[in-house]
C-alpha cells in the first residue's frame, strides 16, 4: 500500500514537471539573415517557402501542421498534397494570407523583397540558408527550435553525425581519392566548383573535387574538360520540368566521341545522382554521401547499385510535337 | 573613309589568317603547338580549337553580312540581323525545345523559330504584292515583343532548365564540333547570293522610288535580300545562339573605313565580323570560367563603336 502512495505521489510529480516542460515559452531566434524574431506561442500552422524547409519540417514530425509549400516541394509524398502557394521568387502573397500560417520558414532565394513584404504584413519569417552539412543540422535545429521540436531535431542531427562519421572514419586511411567532376549540364559544361555543397560532399565522401579551381559554379570549356580529365563523372537527376535530364546527361558524356578520351567515360563512370537530395541541403543528404561514398571507394562501401531510373523519356514530347505537325499539315491540304 | 578601300580587302584576310593561326595556339589548358605531348595537342587543335574557330569564323562573317545588308535595304542605322524578330522566335524555338524535349533538336528549332517567326512578320507587312519597309520594321518589332512574351513565359515557368535557356540565349560556341562547322558553311554560300546584288542595294540606298526609276526591280530584290539575310541569321542563331551586336556594329564601323559602296562594304564586314567573333570567341574559352561570347561582344564592341562614332564626328 504504501509502495502504491509512493508511485502515485511520484507519477504526480513527474506530470506536473513534464507539464511545465509542454508550456511554451516564448523564444528569441536570429534567423540567417541576421532578423530577430520573438515566437511568443507554439506555432500551429506553418508555411514552407524551400524544398529543404520542407524535408525538415516532415522530418520533425511537424507535416500535420504544414498549410503551405512551393511547387518544389515533392519530398516526402505527403508534401505533394499540401496547399502550393508559389515558387521560389514567385511567392502568390494573397495564398499565404488565405493560409494564415503562425509561421513561415524561408530561403534567401525567395527574394528579399518577398521577405520584407511578409514580414510587414505581419508573419514570423524565419529566413534559413542551408548550404553546407553544418548549415543543414543548424537548419534542422533552428526548426526544431522554432517549433518546439528541440529533441526530434537533436535525435534527427546526431543521426545524421553518426552515419557521416561512419562514412568518414572508413576513410581516414585512405590516399587515392578519384577526381570527380559534377555536371548539371553539358551544352556547355556547368560544373559545381569550390565552395558548394557538392564540392563538399565530394570531399566528405573521399573525392576531389576535379575543378576546385571554379569558385561556385561555372563554365568549363571542352578543352578545360579534357585536360583536367576526371576519373568519376557524377551529373544531375532532372526534376520538375524538363525531367529529360538524368538520361540525356549521361548519354551525352558517353556518347559523345570527343570525350572518349576522359578515364571515368573509358571506365563508364558516369553516375547519376538523384538532384533532389544531391543537390538540397535537407536530412537527406546522407543518403547522397552514402551513394557517393559507394561509387567513388566500392573497395570499402561494396559495389554501388544505380537505381533504375524514374525521369520521363523526351518521346511523349516528340511524337505529340510531330504528330500535331503532321496533323497540322493534313487539315491545311484538306482546305 | 580610305583613299583606295578596296585594298582594306586583302588587308583583313592577311589579319584573318594570321588570326586564325595566332587563336589555335591559344587555349586555357596552356597546351600550345610547342608542347609534345602528340596525342592530346592533336585532338585539342584538330577537335576542339579548330571547328570553334572556325565556326565563330563563319558566324561572325554571316552576322556581320546580314547586318549590312539589313541596314542598307532599311536605310536605318538601327538594323540588324534580328531587327525583324529573328533572334527572339530563334530562342523561343531553342526554349520550347530545351522545356519540352529537354535539349533534343534545340538547333533545329531554333532554326525553325528563327525562320518562322521572319516568315510572318514578311507575310503580315505584305500588301498587294508590295512590301513597304516601314511596315516591315513595325510589325518586325510586333511580332518580336509579341514572341518575347511568350519566351518570358516559358522561362518563367522553366524552373530548373533555366539556366539552359538563359545560357543559351547569351550565346557562345561551347561545343562546336565539324558537323556545326558543316552547316555553317552554309552561310558564306548564301553571302554570295547577297553579294551578287550588293549594286542593287547601292542603288536602293537612294530611295525605292529612285531605283525603279533607274531599272531595279525593288520588290524582288527586297525579297531576295530579306529571304538570303534571315536564312543566314536563322542558321547562326541555331549554332550559336543569340550573339549581339557583332551584326550592328560591325557594318558600321567598316562603312566609316570603306564608304557606303555595298561591293566593297559587304565583303569588308564579313571578314571584320569573322576576325572579332573570332577573337571574342578566344577570350571566352580561355577564361578561367568561361564566359558566353555574347556577353564579350557586346562589352567590347559597344564603347569601341562609340569610340569611332566620337572621332568621326569630331573631324
Amino acid at each position: 500500500m504504501k509502495h502504491l502512495r509512493i508511485l502515485l505521489i511520484f507519477l504526480l510529480v513527474l506530470a506536473i514537471f513534464s507539464g511545465t516542460a509542454l508550456g511554451w515559452t516564448p523564444v528569441t531566434i536570429t534567423d540567417d539573415s541576421g532578423f530577430e524574431s520573438v515566437i511568443e506561442s507554439q506555432p500551429q500552422t506553418i508555411v514552407s517557402l524551400a524544398p529543404t524547409n520542407t524535408e525538415i519540417i516532415f522530418a520533425l514530425g511537424l507535416g500535420d501542421k504544414v498549410v503551405g509549400v512551393t511547387e518544389y516541394c515533392n519530398y516526402p509524398k505527403e508534401a505533394l498534397t499540401k496547399q502550393t502557394v508559389g515558387g521560389y521568387s514567385t511567392i502568390n502573397m494573397e495564398k499565404i494570407v488565405a493560409a494564415n500560417p503562425d509561421i513561415i520558414f524561408a530561403n534567401p532565394m525567395n527574394g528579399e523583397e518577398n521577405i520584407d513584404y511578409l514580414r510587414q504584413l505581419g508573419y514570423t519569417v524565419i529566413v534559413i540558408q542551408s548550404d553546407s552539412v553544418e548549415g543543414t543540422y543548424a537548419a534542422i535545429q533552428m526548426i526544431g527550435k522554432c517549433t518546439g521540436t528541440t529533441a526530434e531535431a537533436e535525435s534527427i542531427v546526431s543521426d545524421m553525425k553518426i552515419r557521416i562519421q561512419a562514412i568518414t572514419d572508413k576513410l581516414t586511411d585512405v590516399t587515392e581519392k578519384p577526381t570527380v567532376m559534377h555536371a548539371m549540364s553539358v551544352d556547355p559544361y556547368w560544373v559545381s566548383g569550390s565552395n558548394t555543397f557538392q564540392n563538399e560532399l565530394i570531399t566528405l565522401a573521399g573525392g576531389t573535387n576535379a575543378f576546385a579551381d571554379v569558385n561556385g559554379w561555372g563554365v568549363v570549356t571542352l578543352e578545360k574538360l579534357l585536360t583536367t580529365n576526371p576519373e568519376i563523372i557524377l551529373v544531375d537527376s532532372g526534376s520538375k520540368m524538363g525531367t529529360t535530364g538524368e538520361n540525356t546527361l549521361q548519354k551525352a558524356f558517353l556518347t559523345n566521341g570527343r570525350l572518349s578520351s576522359i578515364t571515368a567515360v573509358k571506365n563508364d563512370d558516369v553516375y547519376v545522382m538523384d538532384s533532389d537530395t544531391f543537390d538540397r541541403s535537407g536530412p537527406r543528404i546522407v543518403d547522397s554521401l552514402e551513394q557517393l561514398a559507394q561509387i567513388l571507394h566500392p573497395e570499402i562501401f561494396g559495389n554501388y547499385a544505380e537505381p533504375e531510373s524514374t525521369a520521363a523519356s523526351p518521346g511523349f514530347g516528340a511524337v505529340l510535337i510531330i504528330s500535331g505537325v503532321i496533323g497540322g499539315l493534313f487539315i491545311c491540304r484538306r482546305k | 573613309m580610305l583613299r583606295h578601300p578596296i585594298l582594306l580587302l586583302p588587308a583583313l584576310l592577311i589579319v584573318l589568317l594570321i588570326s586564325i593561326v595566332i587563336t589555335t595556339c591559344i587555349g586555357v589548358s596552356g597546351l600550345s603547338l610547342l608542347t609534345f605531348d602528340s596525342e592530346m595537342i592533336h585532338k585539342l587543335i584538330f577537335e576542339v580549337r579548330l571547328p570553334r574557330i572556325i565556326g565563330a569564323l563563319l558566324v561572325g562573317a554571316g552576322l556581320a553580312a546580314a547586318g549590312c545588308v539589313m541596314q542598307g535595304l532599311f536605310r536605318n542605322p538601327m538594323a540588324d540581323p534580328y531587327i525583324i524578330g529573328t533572334s527572339t522566335g530563334g530562342a523561343l524555338g531553342a526554349a520550347c525545345a530545351i522545356v519540352f524535349l529537354g535539349g533534343l533538336l534545340m538547333p533545329l528549332f531554333a532554326f525553325i523559330g528563327a525562320a518562322a517567326s521572319t516568315i510572318t512578320v514578311y507575310i503580315i507587312s505584305q500588301r498587294n504584292g508590295r512590301m513597304g519597309v516601314e511596315t516591315l520594321l513595325l510589325s518586325g518589332i510586333a511580332v518580336s515583343l509579341f514572341l518575347s512574351a511568350m519566351l518570358s513565359f516559358i522561362m518563367y515557368m522553366s524552373g530548373n532548365s533555366l539556366h539552359q535557356i538563359m545560357f543559351w540565349m547569351m550565346g557562345g560556341f561551347w561545343n562546336m564540333y565539324w558537323d556545326d562547322v558543316g552547316l555553317a558553311l552554309l552561310i558564306p554560300a548564301a553571302a554570295v547570293i547577297l553579294y551578287i546584288f550588293s549594286r542593287d542595294l547601292n542603288v536602293m540606298a537612294l530611295g525605292e522610288e529612285e531605283a525603279i526609276h533607274l531599272g531595279v526591280n525593288t520588290e524582288r530584290t527586297k525579297k531576295i535580300l530579306l529571304m538570303v539575310s534571315t536564312f543566314i541569321t536563322a542558321i547562326a542563331v541555331s549554332i550559336s545562339g543569340c550573339i549581339g551586336f557583332v551584326g550592328l556594329i560591325i557594318p558600321h564601323i567598316m562603312r566609316i573605313f570603306t564608304g557606303p559602296d555595298h561591293r566593297i562594304l559587304l565583303p569588308a564586314s564579313m571578314l571584320a565580323g569573322s576576325i572579332l567573333l573570332m577573337w571574342a570567341d578566344t577570350f571566352a574559352r580561355t577564361m578561367p570560367v568561361e564566359i558566353p561570347v555574347g556577353i564579350i561582344t557586346a562589352f567590347l564592341g559597344a564603347p569601341f563603336f562609340i569610340y569611332l562614332l566620337r572621332r568621326r564626328t569630331r573631324v
